[in-house]
């Protein structure tokens, strides 16, 4: 089992600070890494892989600096790019096989698992097609088939849901499931559903700094009292819209049921609900605002 | 670095063997040797003849198809043909094969550089640039013996001796490299090999037309050829290490800016 921490890690762009500060440690299970766009993940994960080097702070593994553990560290590797370059004239195969060669994985062993992966993405009958003529999804399902040619301890995703459809999401979501908890995932997204069912830890980042990190039970309870359901006429509804943050909004009958998030009770005959993830980030995300207009 | 904190980890667990064993810590010490376990068999390792035989399978081969076609025709120039313009400048073919030959190496390598394929490389043992750098060595020993036949032919019909005849062939080969590279480093041929073969095909123009000059054969010029092919040299070795060093990272940079 292995374990990967980060210790104040920053990064800065110019004058641009894209990762601010961000400690955590991660061991074996699915660890959500949740922001919105330009949050700072796809930076803060370069600098897991060793792709960039911090400004400040240390990535360790095991206890050693990963810049020191070099290609014993990447030999533990598997990332999945948010988007990756690909020679567009190979085939699946072709391509997988070029990874497992940069890999350095000896092709009786790479032929085998890729054979494995092919079946396991769903590609086993488009292995021989060029990668031009693969879809958005397919292009992404051979990228994490490339990411776990060599059956990495640990495993990190760039927005690995980004351009699935719904079928292919349901997909990835058995596929993580089957690659069992003895090893390390984190994946990136900025969309709360992804994480609901699989992921064990969730790591909230915003403006480049980690606002809130636990397991989601923990991360739930941060929104507990906060949530509220209620329902009200078309009209109090579009007064409620801008004043405050809605979580969900469906209408019934001729009034609107409404899920907010609020400290204080937003309407009368509003009643406590129970948070749900995407409850807890719209908390998290808010708060923060609030927080930063009162500057 | 694995095993020394795993023996750490048991001469910890002798100090306090007069207790009973923790349960806690035999937990751990298991984990830490199913971990040591999974590193090593897990992922065996890749000999070296073996990272060779796999490159192979990813070298383009319509640009050793264009090599060879390339070989063929100089080759069978010389073999056959007794025609007046041969007699007349005898090095021409020769060195156009030399000039195309410098240009493929260099298509060849675009190959690697311009698919932004570096950030997902990066992430894996090898990196990109060890594996794009293995792969021009083997393309370059292809093309050097492909070149070894005229060469051969040609020194027969002139009475030139290998050396001098190799001095012939290969500055015209780095001099084309050296001109491809810099088009890669400016930027020009990035994105399309247009700009390469253009280069390549007024490299061919040039060598052409000093080919014609019989003077440039004579003995006594073997002392400009060997300072020439110096300086060649070591223009061509620098641009490569820089055209392997750029494919590295700044691609990758380059790539998040026009994300964001
Ligand atoms: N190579 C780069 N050069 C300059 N700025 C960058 C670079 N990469 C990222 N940034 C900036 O850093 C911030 C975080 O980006 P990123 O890590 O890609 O966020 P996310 O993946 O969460 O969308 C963004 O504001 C982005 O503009
Ligand atoms: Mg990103």
């Amino acid at each position: 089992m292995h374990e990967l921490t980060t210790v104040e890690l920053t990064k800065k762009f110019q004058k641009k600070t894209a990762v601010q500060g961000v400690s955590f440690t991660l061991t074996n299970g699915v660890c959500g890494l949740l922001g919105e766009n330009g949050a700072g993940k796809t930076t803060l994960m370069r600098m897991l892989c060793g792709l960039l080097a911090p400004d400040g702070g240390q990535v360790l593994c095991d206890g050693e600096q990963i810049a020191r553990l070099g290609g014993g560290y990447r030999r533990l590797l598997g990332y999945l790019p948010q988007s990756f370059g690909y020679y567009p004239n190979y085939s699946a195969l072709r391509f997988l096989r070029y990874m497992a060669a940069l890999k350095a994985l000896p092709k009786t062993y790479a032929d085998a698992r890729i054979e494995e992966l092919l079946a396991l993405t769903g590609l086993s009958d488009d292995r021989d097609r060029k990668l031009k003529t693969f879809s958005g999804g397919m292009l992404r399902r051979v990228g994490i088939a490339q990411a776990l040619l060599n059956d990495p301890q640990i495993l990190i995703l760039d927005e690995p849901t980004a351009g699935l459809d719904p079928k292919e999401r349901v997909r990835f979501r058995n596929l993580l499931s089957s690659l069992g908890r003895n090893r390390i995932i984190l994946l990136s997204t900025h969309i709360v559903s992804d994480l609901e069912s699989i992921a064990d830890h969730i790591l909230m980042m915003q403006k480049g700094c980690l606002t809130a990190s636990g397991s989601i039970p923990e991360i739930l309870s941060v929104g507990k009292g906060y949530v509220w359901e209620c329902r009200v006429s078309e009209r109090e509804a579009a007064e409620l819209e801008q004043t405050h943050v809605i979580a969900n909004l469906r209408s019934q009958g001729d009034g609107v049921c409404m899920r907010i998030i609020s400290r204080e009770p937003p309407a009368t005959g509003a009643v406590p609900a129970e948070p749900a993830l995407e409850d807890a980030w719209l908390y998290v995300l808010n708060n923060e605002q609030n927080e930063e207009g009162g500057d | 670095m694995k095993k020394t904190e795993f023996e750490k980890e048991i001469s910890r667990m002798f100090q306090d063997s007069r207790v009973a064993v923790d349960e806690e810590k035999k937990r751990q010490t298991f984990c830490l040797l199913a971990g040591v376990i999974a590193e090593q068999k897990l992922v065996p390792r890749m000999s070296f003849p073996e990272r060779i035989r796999t490159q192979l399978y990813f070298v383009e081969w319509r640009i050793l198809l264009a090599q060879l076609l390339c070989m063929l025709l100089s080759a069978a120039v010389y073999v056959r043909a007794d025609l007046p313009w041969i007699q007349a400048a005898p090095y021409l073919p020769a060195g156009i094969a030399s000039v195309l030959s410098g240009m493929l190496l260099v298509l060849a390598c675009n190959r690697e550089e311009a698919s932004g394929i570096a950030e997902l490389a990066a992430s894996c043992y090898f990196n990109h640039r060890q594996l794009a750098a293995l792969h021009m060595v083997l393309c370059g020993g292809v093309q050097l013996a492909c070149l070894a036949v005229p060469a051969v032919l040609l020194g027969k019909r002139m009475q030139v001796g290998a050396a001098a005849m190799g001095l012939y062939l290969t500055v015209p080969y780095l001099l084309t490299g050296c001109v491809e590279f810099a088009v890669l480093l400016t930027g020009f041929g990035r994105k399309s090999n247009f700009t390469l073969l253009a280069a390549g095909c007024v490299m061919a123009v040039i060598t052409g037309s000093a080919a014609t000059q019989p003077e440039l054969y004579e003995p006594a010029a073997l002392g400009t050829w060997i300072a020439v092919f110096a300086a060649v040299l070591a223009v061509y070795a620098a641009e490569l290490a820089a055209v392997l060093e750029r494919a590295k990272f700044v691609r990758m940079q380059a790539a998040a800016w026009e994300q964001n």
